[in-house]
């Protein structure tokens, strides 16, 4: 029950964050039965949530040892039994290896009883522009368990894979996709030589057909851009509030650009420099101009302007109120929350984790304290009213930022074309240039690999 | 199986037409075979119907017929919109006639029924103060700019697929409203009820009050149109641009709770007017979930 409201909590506090989470292969992870989740593993805490949130069933976290010296996940490492991890490079901050043992006997205990475990095989969280080298702890477990237990509570390893849009930015997207589970009895059957190596690569393996996986971090960056410029086609971006493209689609995408670069860049590499020399300048002349790249191709259309300004004021003006609870509700809470984040993040990994986390203890002791002195000062009516919105609120408030953001921006950027209808030309016709350049280059590389193919 | 054969010129006009004409045409046709049923007693309904449903089908045959120019979905919009807005005002009073009296002491009950032997609108006497009849007078009124403009923008300044969706749900909410206001004509507890005391408010209600007088007065209680074309624009909102949605969704509540405060509805006409609602949005998102 207790875990339930905490996974409604968590979902809410998620749904702040991030504007999407999307979510694939559901139908792959078994109802029950003991299973062993695997992910890559780039954004901390927020990894683990993402993906208990979205499955029916209870999960069992592990988490690195050290952990416990931070006194709010110590409480929740004791409330949800998360199972310790001792890593070798935590020895100086108290780890102790050898506690692995009981730990890797607890993890076995609970999978004999039907638990789904969610175990990070990289060991660490990080920003690398592709997987870490899998340790053997995922694969050595899922493989002891099975001797101990041949016939009993059969182990699935689902591997799953967990895309962030940009981890450290508020209201991005996600992406988590669950793949198809590794039978362990069954490839303990079917393998030449059923090693850990050879599970842990293989693992390693499913999951990277999962994550992306760049040479550098430059190199990811690149493809990032290019998909956003060949993401737009050259047409107008959608009204907006819209159901946006999905992430999912946006990861494809950055994939065939991928597979067309490696194909092309050994035969011609001087198509790649000069196209990615034109996306260098294109942006930097973005960036001078203040637009993104889809604003670059908004109609400049007097009726179309009309109903924007209809619509973004009406919002606007009916929304404000609205809003202006939202923020003596949660102006406070939200000003601590991102004063902790900032002073305890070191780097973009814990960004989200130190945001969401803390929030699940400074909101509703905040919202508590706000709405007793509302119940003391008015009636205690008023205080339990005050209490039910806030959720609304919140998530309103969020959304309406958001919107308000999007459509200042796209006012400054309509006014600056209206004003400089010269540099809207150009702007235009060096994105619909490139938008024509990455198309050959797809083109060229899909003729390539089918030759290759054939 | 289809009961018109798929190759016959019926079958193919009927293909040419939107849903929401398919709709409009159905309700304009019901609403005049009841007013010929009526008789003479309804005045001049019959003709003033009849003519509706004239103009209407020439319309939508001059849309069929010209179906390839930019203006055509313009002059559906409109004239749909215009027909089910008049309706408004045309037809629930000779209901009245028709079916022989009101049907409010059968709402009534339900109500009593609904609210364990308690009477909702008295109950909803002893809440009034001042401050809240006007509160709720605002709210109330509100409902009608927030109408036009939900309807203006659902109509226009969109994409087409999303403009038919839009009326074809709003069709289907008012062709809906408009057969209870035939078959269960009613006038609210503000008529049924005999209240301690009337409501006096200040300018927001005597806003009310003449609003309601120049509609034709107290009339089609049931179900609640004011409840039912909130939550469809709600609804439809939540699923293509989800922020007005999340805008209105209070206003939605507030203005379901005005019409009870204010004596216009029975709670039985706020619920069938809800269901209406979810209905008629899913019937729209269906019919245009392949596209």
């Amino acid at each position: 029950m207790i875990y339930r409201i905490f996974r409604l909590i968590w979902r809410f506090a998620l749904s702040i964050f991030f504007r999407r989470i999307e979510v694939d292969g559901l139908e792959h992870v078994p109802e029950n039965g003991a299973i062993l989740l695997v992910p890559n593993h780039t954004n901390a805490f927020v990894d683990p949530l993402v993906i208990l949130v979205n499955l029916s069933r209870p999960v069992t976290l592990t988490a690195k040892s050290v952990l416990r010296r931070n006194p709010l996940l110590r409480l929740i490492i004791k409330y949800f039994n998360i199972i310790e991890l001792h890593r070798r490079q935590d020895i100086a901050g108290g780890a102790d290896p050898l506690k692995n043992q009981d730990a890797f006997a607890e993890c076995r205990r609970r999978l004999k009883s039907g638990a789904a475990i969610c175990i990070f095989p990289e060991g660490v969280s990080h920003s690398d522009a592709s997987l870490r080298r899998f340790k053997h702890g995922a694969a050595r477990l899922a493989i002891e368990y099975t001797r101990e237990n041949p016939n009993s509570n059969r182990l699935m390893i689902v591997p799953v894979g967990i895309d962030y849009e940009a981890k450290a930015k508020m209201r991005s997207s996600v992406w988590v996709r669950f793949d198809h589970p590794i039978d362990v009895v069954q490839w303990l059957q079917t393998e030449e030589v059923p090693t850990g190596d050879a599970l842990t690569n293989l693992l390693e393996e499913r999951v990277r057909s999962l994550s992306r996986n760049h040479r550098t971090k430059r190199e990811a960056l690149l493809f990032n851009w290019t998909a956003e410029v060949y993401a737009t086609r050259g047409q107008s971006p959608e009204m907006l509030g819209r159901n946006e493209v999905r992430h999912a689609n946006r990861v494809h995408l950055i994939e065939r650009l991928q597979a067309a670069y490696y194909a092309i860049e050994p035969k011609h590499p001087e198509k790649i420099t000069d196209l990615i020399d034109r996306l260098r300048a294109y942006r930097s002349e973005l960036g001078r101009w203040g637009v993104t790249v889809a604003e670059v191709f908004l109609p400049l259309s007097i009726a179309q302007a009309a109903f924007f300004v209809l619509r973004e004021v009406e919002l606007l003006v009916v929304g404000t109120p609205i809003v202006i609870v939202g923020v003596i509700q949660h102006a406070l809470p939200w000003v601590i929350v991102r004063r902790i984040a900032v002073t305890f993040s070191k780097d973009h990994d814990h960004w989200a984790s130190n945001v969401i986390v803390p929030s699940l203890v400074v909101w509703p002791l905040l919202l508590s304290i706000e709405s007793t002195i509302v119940g003391l000062t008015a009636s205690w009516t008023w205080a339990a009213m005050f209490l039910a919105v806030s959720p609304f609120t919140l998530l309103y408030a969020t959304l309406w930022r958001e919107r308000t953001g999007g459509a200042w921006s796209r006012t400054r950027s309509f006014l600056l074309f209206v004003t400089n209808r010269s540099t809207k030309a150009q702007l235009e016709a060096e994105g619909q240039d490139i938008i024509k350049i990455i198309d050959r280059t797809l083109a060229e590389a899909e003729m390539a690999n089918k030759g290759t193919s054939l | 199986m289809s009961l018109i054969p798929k190759s016959s010129s019926y079958r193919k006009l009927l293909d040419t037409l939107a849903l929401s004409d398919k709709i409009i045409l159905c309700l304009l046709i019901v609403v005049v075979f009841f007013f010929l049923i009526g008789g003479d007693a309804t005045g001049t309904a019959v003709t003033l119907h009849t003519l509706m449903l004239v103009l209407f089908a020439a319309v939508i045959a001059v849309c069929v017929n010209w179906s390839s120019h930019a203006w055509v979905p313009w002059l559906r919009t409109i004239s749909t919109v215009a027909i089910i807005l008049t309706l408004y005002s045309t037809l629930a009073e000779p209901a009245f006639i028709v079916m022989g009296g009101s049907r409010d002491h059968a709402l009534a009950m339900i109500d009593r029924w609904l609210f364990a032997g308690h009477d909702p609108a008295l109950l909803g006497e002893t809440l009034i103060t001042p401050f809240r009849l006007e509160f709720f007078s605002f709210i109330y009124g509100y409902f009608i700019p927030f109408l036009y403009l939900s309807i203006f923008l659902g109509c226009f300044g969109r994409p087409e697929i999303e403009r038919r969706e839009f009326l074809e749900g709003l069709s289907l909410t008012y062709t809906l409203a408009y057969v209870g206001y035939l078959f269960v004509p009613a006038r609210g507890p503000i008529e049924f009820y005999h209240f301690s005391a009337p409501l006096v408010g200040g300018t927001f209600h005597k806003i009310v009050l003449s609003g309601v007088v120049a509609t034709g007065g107290n009339h089609g209680a049931f179900p609640s149109l004011h409840v039912g074309t909130t939550a469809y624009v709600c609804l439809f909102d939540l699923r293509r641009n989800p922020l007005r949605g999340f805008t209105y969704l209070p206003m939605v509540m507030l203005i379901a709770i005005s019409t009870i405060l204010l004596r216009y509805h029975y709670v039985i006409d706020l619920i069938i007017g809800l269901a209406i609602a979810f209905w008629a949005n899913r019937v729209a998102s269906r019919e245009r979930g392949g596209e």
